[in-house]
């Protein structure tokens, strides 16, 4: 397993300078330069327009920037932004990286629990009302026009409605000489979420040996409900709870709305996945054995049925940090995807590299987190 | 039926039932659209006079309004996050209009542009502009200053404040907007050599050579100030520094004080930006009326005659808002919806919101949409530096046969207005209505038939032939041409006519094919190609002692200063051609009278004679023709029906106004 990983990462480094290669000449070849903005300008003289050249460091060769470029990127400096100068890509990213974590992470976590929890019970109860009923609702969520969903969810619930802001990721009036950046608040949300789940996941494989199903399901869920209070407690006693509620607040609509869309396309993945299980000899096996129902549909079925969810699941964590452009255009979220979105088209190269590298070696050690994840997940495989 | 499927079936119902409700209160809302209020247009105005005389008495500067701001928030949507809130970085080369918009209302000037009379007032000065004299071999304006001008934090505003704001922008050798506020480097023309606090209140600024109107006052005058108390400890620092400009662009501004009507308050990236009002604003609480004759009253003072005729504007200063906040929106149409919602009061938008979110816009009661002329034009620019372009006859024939009227009204529907000059017909102050219509006379009205039959005398009368000749019968039916041949004998070979793709800018795309088929027409061969704009500006800019190969090519231009418009100077004088300097002559006109009549501009000295001068360059251009300007589209602005501004048809719109922090009443 050692030896596999080492080749992985080997290759993920080759892999990873090659990315970084093609990305720099694509973004190179594309039409004209960052000077294309200010030469159209009268009012900035020559000596102005060359100083900024020179300052942008424009006036080095093709090479010479790819080399530096390549050198700085293992050192992790990313460069300044030509859009932002003289200001840190790597300062950029980050400020950006806690609100796209904080939306995308909470929707595709709501989306890939909701999805497959629906999709293992629509295939368990196949020609059903309900499975068919999910079915429709879940092709039609999955094939939506996504931009035209997005503003019809601002239309209903926020325009009309009024239940949710317009759009942003913070109310003004509620910020106005607030003690804390929004990013504060972004971080300190993740790191109550991620220790939160830590706390679950200790409490599930604690509880993992309970033999009665029952008894350990309601343990779980009664310990977990714990933790949340603990959390809501914490957030009450906390002086950021407000601007933490507002940034929620507004964290809602967008969430919704990309977790109906993954919702359904993960309810259709585990659906068909659970399908092709189900028609399986061990489960035939195991219901000849007289094991109960819900324990074939968990144990057997549905954990065989969960390798291409987990596939999907792993790389959508990866695609997390790239943020979706189109949801946070459409609700003014400024993540990464807006970030990069911007910066391909005003062709801020150091910027858009270093977030597209950014998503790059995300979705690389995505794969390879799916390749050792599968040898648990599936003890049949085994990687020489 | 589960647990779950219950909740499910709960879930749907609750979506179900919002959707109903949604669509219930929408149409509550939705006003009859034959009742929504029209888009307002700008219409031309005849230039008017040029100003003659300040007539009345200084202002009683003791007697200054003291009102503090009534206390709404102004909340406006933008669409870009600022690029730096440091006021030196926003003058200098990294500078935005987003950044404008949050950052400009923050600093004086000795003077200032007054709209929509385009008017120049004094701001800190006392009076209008006086005239430059010389001084030994320089040249020398000296500027009575206020005294009771203050900074938002009560430190008096003195001539020390110019004199610092000149040595910074020289010592650090700044760029971008600063070279031209104040022309330090060598290249400038004139210099400014020196710029001298003679007292608390008195200013002198040393030329190096006499300056016209367009450096003095419409650049230098009009320049900001910057605050020495705040300012000086840092440019000792950044002066010491390796790269003293960056580090004065990069230099904390936490407690900038303002001179002006706001006070910039701070931002959050990504989500919005503040200013709130100056309380102390030198002007708050003075009234303002400015007449159709250009004759401007504000408060005590009238400038450029005497009061009366026709009101172009009447308003109060303010600030009457306590705060404004600029919310930052990634998508139009969710930033209409916060305006319907009350969200937001008015969107700055420097290109004005799009045409199709219009009728929505229309059709809700508390929304109004006002359209406004552009300060700028699209047009077709040819190479004058290879044949055919060289010719003028050439020019001239393809000029005839583009019908800008068909282009805009039936091809563009609507959408965009035909130009025939470059100065644009919103800025009254400068628009020549009756010089402009004699130079669009040749070409309005013309049917097919006489469009090629003049175009085929203008290519004719410069010695061009063809392999076959274009024709027009007795009932206009027109035979296209085949093989022009230039005056040297040579064939014409492709003409390649550079435009941005439908993907950037549909208007442009659409109007290159249609010239394409005109000159094809008359025999030229010629291809429409869909260029990305970076590639256009390479190959348009290829940079200084580069060969300038292209044909033809279609961009747009969006126009500085209108108070007073410089910019044929930059366009097409020969001292800026692309390559000898990177210049915005890019078509590498080189015409000797031209380049008298813009120096005449750069050194008038009075508007009279600037008007003139700006009206023999049009007709020069319209002669020798290194551009066809084609069209432009007007500025489409939306703001809830809860603020009122104080005008509103204005040239470029409401947002070249920052948004009227300074008198927007809610």
């Amino acid at each position: 397993m050692l030896k596999f990983i080492g080749r992985r990462l080997l290759q993920m480094a080759f892999l990873f300078v090659l990315f970084l290669t093609i990305l720099f000449f694509l973004l190179q070849a594309q039409p004209g330069d960052i000077s294309s903005q200010f030469v159209g300008n009268p009012e900035i003289p020559p000596e102005a327009k060359e100083i900024l050249r020179e300052r942008l460091g424009l006036n080095e060769s093709l090479w010479g920037q790819y080399t530096t470029f390549i050198i700085n990127f293992f050192k992790l400096d990313f460069g300044v932004s030509f859009t932002e100068y003289p200001r840190e890509v790597s300062d950029i990213l980050l400020s950006r990286l806690p609100r796209t974590v904080v939306l995308f992470l909470t929707a595709t976590l709501l989306a890939y629990w909701m999805g497959f929890a629906t999709g293992k019970l629509v295939a368990w109860r196949r020609n059903t009302k309900l499975e068919h009923v999910v079915t429709v609702t879940g092709i039609f969520l999955y094939t939506v026009f996504y931009p035209w969903f997005a503003i019809m969810m601002l239309w209903i619930f926020a325009a009309n409605l009024g239940w949710f802001p317009v759009g942003k990721f913070i109310t003004p009036s509620v910020w106005n000489n607030a003690p804390f950046e929004a990013n504060q608040v972004f971080n300190r949300m993740i790191v109550v979420a991620v220790l939160f789940a830590l706390f679950v996941g200790v409490v599930w494989y604690l509880t993992r040996r309970i033999g009665d199903l029952d008894r350990r399901k309601w343990l779980r869920r009664g310990i977990a409900a714990g933790g949340l209070v603990v959390v809501a407690f914490y957030w009450m006693g906390s002086d950021m709870r407000t601007y933490a509620a507002d940034i929620a607040h507004h964290t809602v609509l967008p969430v919704v709305t990309l977790a109906l869309v993954f919702f359904a396309q993960i309810t259709l993945l585990t659906r068909s996945s659970m399908l092709e299980t189900l028609r399986e000899d061990y489960i035939l096996t195991a219901r000849a054995k007289g094991i109960p129902e819900r324990v074939v549909r968990d144990r057997h079925a549905a954990r065989n049925a969960l390798l291409p969810v987990t596939t999907s699941f792993v790389l959508a964590l990866a695609a997390v940090i790239g943020g979706g452009i189109v949801t946070e255009s459409i609700f003014s979220w400024p993540g990464i995807g807006l970030a990069l979105l911007n910066a391909v088209l005003v062709e801020d190269i150091p910027l858009a590299i270093g977030g597209l590298a950014l998503i790059g070696l995300l979705s690389l050690v995505g794969h390879l987190i799916v390749d050792i994840l599968y040898t648990f997940l599936d003890p049949r495989i085994r990687y020489s | 039926m589960t647990k779950l499927s219950r909740v499910r079936g709960v879930a749907l119902l609750l979506v179900a039932f919002a959707m109903i409700a949604a669509a219930c209160n929408g149409d509550d809302d939705t006003a009859d659209t034959t009742a929504a209020p029209e888009p307002t247009e700008t219409t031309a105005a005849p230039a008017t006079e040029a100003p003659t005389d300040t007539t009345a008495a200084p202002s009683d500067t003791t007697e200054a309004p003291p009102a503090a701001p009534a206390g709404f928030t102004y909340n406006m949507g933008i669409f870009q996050d600022l690029q730096t809130d440091n006021f030196w970085a926003y003058y200098g080369p990294d500078g935005t209009v987003w950044s404008q918009y949050v950052l400009a209302p923050t600093k004086p000037g000795l003077y200032d542009v007054l709209y929509p009379a385009l008017g120049v007032i004094p701001d800190v000065a006392v009076g209008l502009p006086p005239e430059p004299v010389q001084e030994g071999d320089n040249w020398v304006v000296v500027v009575d200053m206020k005294s009771d001008y203050k900074w938002s934090d009560g430190t008096p505003l003195t001539a020390a404040d110019v004199e610092f704001t000149f040595d910074a922008v020289n010592g650090a050798a700044l760029g971008g907007d600063w070279l031209q506020a104040y022309p330090y480097t060598e290249a400038s023309n004139p210099r400014l050599l020196d710029v001298e606090a003679t007292s608390d209140t008195q200013v002198k600024y040393t030329f190096a050579a006499k300056p016209g109107l367009a450096v003095w006052p419409h650049n230098v005058g009009v320049a900001p100030i910057m605050p020495k108390h705040f300012w000086e400890p840092v440019l000792t620092a950044a002066l010491e520094s390796e790269d003293p400009a960056s580090t004065l662009y990069g230099a904390d501004p936490t407690g900038d004080p303002s001179g002006g009507e706001s006070i910039y308050a701070g931002r959050e990236e990504g989500a919005f930006a503040k200013n709130t009002a100056n309380a102390d604003y030198y002007w708050n609480g003075t009234e303002v009326t400015q007449y159709t004759s250009g004759v401007l009253r504000i408060g005590d003072e009238i400038f450029y005659g005497d009061p009366g005729g026709d009101e172009l504007a009447d308003f109060t200063y303010g600030p009457f808002m306590s705060e404004a906040v600029f919310s930052l929106y990634g998508d139009q149409t969710a930033a209409v919806l916060a305006l319907q919602e009350g969200e937001t009061d008015y969107l700055l938008n420097p290109l004005g919101m799009q045409r199709g979110l219009q009728q929505e816009a229309l059709a809700s009661e508390n929304l109004e949409v006002v359209v406004n002329a552009p300060n700028g034009f699209r047009y077709l620019a040819f190479n004058l530096r290879k044949s055919p372009g060289s010719y003028n006859g050439y020019r001239q024939a393809i000029a005839y046969m583009i019908d800008k009227e068909f282009l805009t009204t039936n091809v563009l529907q609507g959408v965009a207005l035909p130009l025939y000059v470059l100065i644009p017909e919103g800025n009254k102050k400068w628009y020549n209505e009756e010089a402009a219509d004699a130079i669009s006379t040749q070409y309005v009205g013309l049917s097919e038939g006489e469009r090629v039959q003049a175009a085929v005398d203008a290519l004719k009368a410069d010695g061009f032939t063809w392999e076959t000749e274009p024709t027009v019968d007795e009932d206009g039916n027109v035979t296209p041409g085949v093989g022009l041949i230039d005056p040297t004998g040579t064939k014409v070979a492709e003409q390649e006519i550079l435009a941005p793709p439908a993907s950037y800018d549909p208007l442009r795309a659409t109007a290159s094919l249609w010239i394409e088929g005109w000159m094809e027409t008359l025999g030229i061969p010629a291809r429409a190609n869909p260029t990305d704009f970076g590639a256009i500006v390479d190959a348009v800019w290829p940079g200084v002692g580069e060969e300038i190969p292209f044909d033809a090519y279609i961009l747009g231009w969006s126009l500085g200063n209108p108070a007073l418009p410089s910019f044929h100077e930059s366009f097409f004088h020969s001292r800026n051609l692309a390559e000898v300097n990177d210049g915005s002559n890019s078509v590498g006109l080189e015409d000797a009278e031209f380049d008298a009549l813009a120096d005449g501009l750069l050194a008038a000295t009075n508007e009279t004679e600037a008007f003139d001068l700006i009206w023999q360059m049009e007709e020069k251009l319209a002669e020798l023709l290194p551009y066809v300007v084609l069209f432009d589209t007007p500025i489409i602005e939306f703001y809830n029906t809860n603020v009122t501004f104080p005008f509103t048809s204005t040239l470029s719109g409401i947002q070249i106004q920052t948004g009227f922090q300074d008198t927007v009443i809610k």
